[in-house]
């Protein structure tokens, strides 16, 4: 899958999860700091990457999940994103 | 004068019987192992607690059969403790009253329809909490309430907690207190999507702690009134000094970092029992092993205990036993006791490592310690933030027997009831929220039941200066919220891998979600219940929220019911709540008195003439919940009391446990009804599952002060989304 289309889906993961809008979510935008997420709702979008991508999200990737931006490095690792 | 226990019983992974749970957690044996019950070949970590397969042949020996597991554990944990406290069936003079706990209660039926390929729904059982006390009338004789909490994981030390007022109140003179849990597959699921169960063992409190173990059993206390013990020639174990209860207010599933609710209920204990700090020989700790909770209760324990030159001494049973959940606050209530008539402290099973960041509590190593040990703490929490702590005695014991307060003495002048004289309580504020015919696309989603709550909650405030903190207290009771959420998590546990569930919906899946949401967004601190079951849990709800006020546990409640009922397309159901005051006196306004609470069999004619008799003035009006047997029954009660009945569920539809607070809400808006009280007292009766509660609305006359305005169903103006 092509970067920008991931990241997309990712973003539109994001703002479902928080429900808030697509375009408050940049690439580097951090679940936490920037978009207030809380330790439920991340782990929320961990389970939902699993689901749309095929993957596991172990325990330790998910605490490295932190934005949009590490969720592809994670996928790149995992072969799942060019 | 406080409340005595007179006995204990048990079921959980140990066995059945206070004496293997006791074997277990004193020797620090660890009784969690791989998961038997259900096939856990596609989660990552397998092991979770369970009552023994080869326990079964003794537990069909004492308890009936029954579909669900918890139901059989609490019935044979009962028994076992009315045995220890030597309660002679038709020889107890006094009345006897039941209050549990659970967390889930019979939603776990809904599994058995579970396999690889999908979820086939069998019977309705999973759907009706009340089923749980099904078996405990075979074990014990009840007369007076049989009261089910569902308050999240703190909720057996609110059943204690609930059973010690209605002792305190004159209600009854025995409480069967406890809590009772089976081991869930939507459960195991929610913790492994959260990442928060331990691959092998819980390690409460270690610095490599990974997370907790899911577990299931059941604990109960009997408690008695010392006056009654003494009349009786019972043997006290204990004297239950204190107990509190609070809310963190703060997350569905996060711990507020202070710990604030935790240090706020043990000091309260502490204070109302006279005791300082320095005299806490034990805390019996909440510690389920994952790693944020973990550290905030150390935090929070060292605050509230810690004295200078002295650490808490702390240990956590989750290490032996898992988290046995609705249970696990009685299960600790009970070694508790146990750990009291020993002089041995149980230790942390599991603990290998002390987390550093736990160094302010003195952490007991696995095998325990062999010391005096004469006052003990019990903490729990749970998820949507609720506390609760009891503070047990032995030294108690002796001083009230050195005073002669529990030899034998001539049984206690019963009054008919002594809430008669209780401080007057008034209802300060309606709020309702019916789902609407055509709702706002912007507006709550039909079917999200605590969107509801809050919208009926957000009603009654407005325009009202309700403080938030811990003064102010959240009462609910519901037999749907979370329903849809375990029916859903369960059909996608085969569907998506049980990994892949939404840890956001399941989280959910409780009875909690209104409670917690109220709490949460409206910052109410102080006591945190939950009530679920048939109609008269709503009107129990009442009861409660009345008793706190009455015992000074906070100066006003947040009490409510909600419901949702979906048919095809169509959803039905909302929410409704009253702010209730203690009376300040002078004010005209609304008062609300707790008449009787008692089991009815086939005729409810002797119930209700007993509330007749002891309603300050006849009825107006009545107003009753009763589920399907409401039609006969208000023809009846209209006939005794002479006034026309108004069955609440013909107008709104089946409410399951919030009918009897629809009741409630009901005669509230009668009575307040502007240009002349033309309904100046309503009788409110509640019956369900052979129990029936009875509460008194009376309107005073109105100085326009503390008037409560007309409920409506309009959906509330200014209910704001969620804040970013």
């Amino acid at each position: 899958m092509q970067t920008h289309v991931a990241a997309d889906r990712l973003r539109e993961i994001v703002a479902e999860v928080l429900e808030i809008d697509m375009a408050e979510i940049q690439v580097d935008s951090l679940f936490y700091d920037d978009l207030a997420a809380d330790s439920l709702e991340k782990v929320e979008i961990a389970v939902r990457i699993e689901r749309e991508f095929g993957v596991s999200v172990e325990a330790e990737d998910g605490a490295a999940l932190s934005s949009v931006s590490a969720a592809l490095t994670l996928l790149r690792a995992k072969g799942v994103v060019g | 004068m406080a409340p005595v226990v007179t006995g204990v019983g048990a079921v959980s992974p140990a066995g059945i019987g206070s004496a293997p749970l006791w074997e277990a957690v004193s020797g620090g044996r660890v009784a969690t192992g791989p998961v038997t019950r259900f096939d856990t070949s596609r989660y990552p970590a397998r092991n979770a607690g369970e009552v023994p397969s080869s326990c079964l042949p003794e537990l069909d020996r004492l308890v009936p059969r029954h579909p669900s597991r918890a139901a059989r554990h609490l019935a044979a944990a009962t028994a076992e403790a009315v045995q220890d406290a030597a309660l002679v069936p038709g020889r107890v003079s006094g009345r006897t009253g039941v209050f549990v706990g659970t967390v889930m209660g019979t939603r776990p039926l809904l599994e058995r329809g579970l396999d690889d390929t999908g979820l086939t729904p069998l019977g309705t059982e999973w759907t009706e909490p009340e089923r749980l006390l099904d078996l405990v009338p075979a074990v014990v004789s009840v007369d007076g309430p049989m009261v089910l909490l569902a308050s999240g994981c703190s909720v057996g030390g609110d059943a204690v907690a609930r059973g010690a007022a209605a002792i305190a109140a004159g209600e009854v003179d025995v409480a069967v207190c406890g809590g009772a849990e089976e081991l869930s597959q939507e459960v195991f699921a929610m913790f492994t999507a959260l990442r928060a169960l331990a691959p092998d063992v819980a390690r409460p409190f270690d610095a490599d702690r990974r997370g907790m173990l899911p577990s299931e059993g059941a604990g109960v206390v009997v408690l008695e009134s010392a006056e009654h013990c003494a009349a009786r020639g019972g043997r006290a174990r204990a004297v239950l000094l204190g107990h509190a209860s609070a809310a963190d207010a703060f997350h569905l599933t996060q711990p507020r970092p202070t710990g604030d609710a935790l240090i706020e209920a043990l000091t309260t204990c502490l204070k109302d029992a006279g005791r300082t700090a320095d005299q806490v020989d034990w805390v019996c700790a909440h510690g389920t092993g994952t790693p944020a909770s973990d550290g905030v209760e150390a935090r929070a324990i060292a605050t509230a205990l810690g004295t200078p030159g002295r650490r808490p001494v702390v240990s956590s049973l989750k290490g032996s036993l898992g988290h046995t959940q609705g249970a696990a606050a009685a299960l600790e209530t009970v070694v508790a006791v146990k750990a009291l008539a020993a002089g041995r402290i149980p230790g942390n099973a599991t603990l290998r490592r002390p987390d550093p960041a736990c160094a302010d509590i003195d952490l007991v190593g696995p095998l325990g310690r062999t010391t005096p040990v004469d006052t003990v703490a019990s903490v729990a929490f749970g998820l949507g933030g609720g506390v609760s702590a009891l503070l047990l005695s032995r030294t108690e014991v002796d001083a009230l027997k050195g005073r002669g307060e529990l030899r034998d003495k001539p049984p206690p002048a019963r009054g008919r009831t002594t809430t008669n004289h209780a401080p007057a309580v008034r209802i300060t504020g309606l709020g309702v929220h019916l789902i609407p015919a055509h709702p706002d696309p912007k507006g709550p989603r039909p079917d999200d039941e605590t969107q509801h709550a809050l919208a009926a909650v957000t009603d009654a405030l407005r325009g009202k200066d309700v403080p938030s903190g811990s003064q102010t207290g959240t009462v609910w009771a519901g037999s749907t919220a979370g329903q849809q959420e375990f029916a859903q998590t369960c059909a996608d546990i085969p569907a998506l891998g049980p990994t892949r569930v939404s840890p956001r919906r399941a989280a959910r899946s409780a009875f909690t979600g209104p409670v917690t949401a109220v709490s949460v967004r409206f910052g109410f601190e102080g006591p945190y219940l939950n009530l679920t079951g048939a109609r008269d849990a709503g009107a129990h709800a009442v009861a409660e929220a009345v008793r706190m006020l009455q015992q000074d546990q906070c100066a006003r409640v947040l009490v409510g019911g909600s419901a949702l009922r979906s048919g095809g397309a169509d959803q039905s159901g909302g929410a409704a709540c009253v702010v209730l005051e203690r009376d300040q006196g002078g004010d005209a306004g609304t008062a609300v008195r707790l008449l009787h609470r008692a089991r009815v069999g086939d005729d409810p004619a002797p119930f209700i003439g007993d509330c007749l008799d002891r309603m300050t003035g006849p009825p107006r009006r009545v107003v009753l919940a009763a589920g399907p047997g409401a039609p006969a029954l208000a023809a009846l009660v209209s006939r005794l009391c002479g006034a026309p009945c108004l069955d609440v569920e013909s107008r709104w539809g089946d409410l399951g446990a919030a009918g009897g607070f629809a009741a409630l809400a009901a005669a509230a808006a009668m009575t307040a009804r502007r240009g002349g009280a033309a309904n100046p007292r309503v009788l409110v009766l509640a019956v369900g599952a052979g129990n029936a509660v009875a509460i008194e609305v009376i309107s005073q006359k109105s100085s326009g002060k503390g008037e409560v305005g007309n409920g409506s169903d309009r959906t509330a103006a200014g209910h704001a989304p969620r804040g970013r």
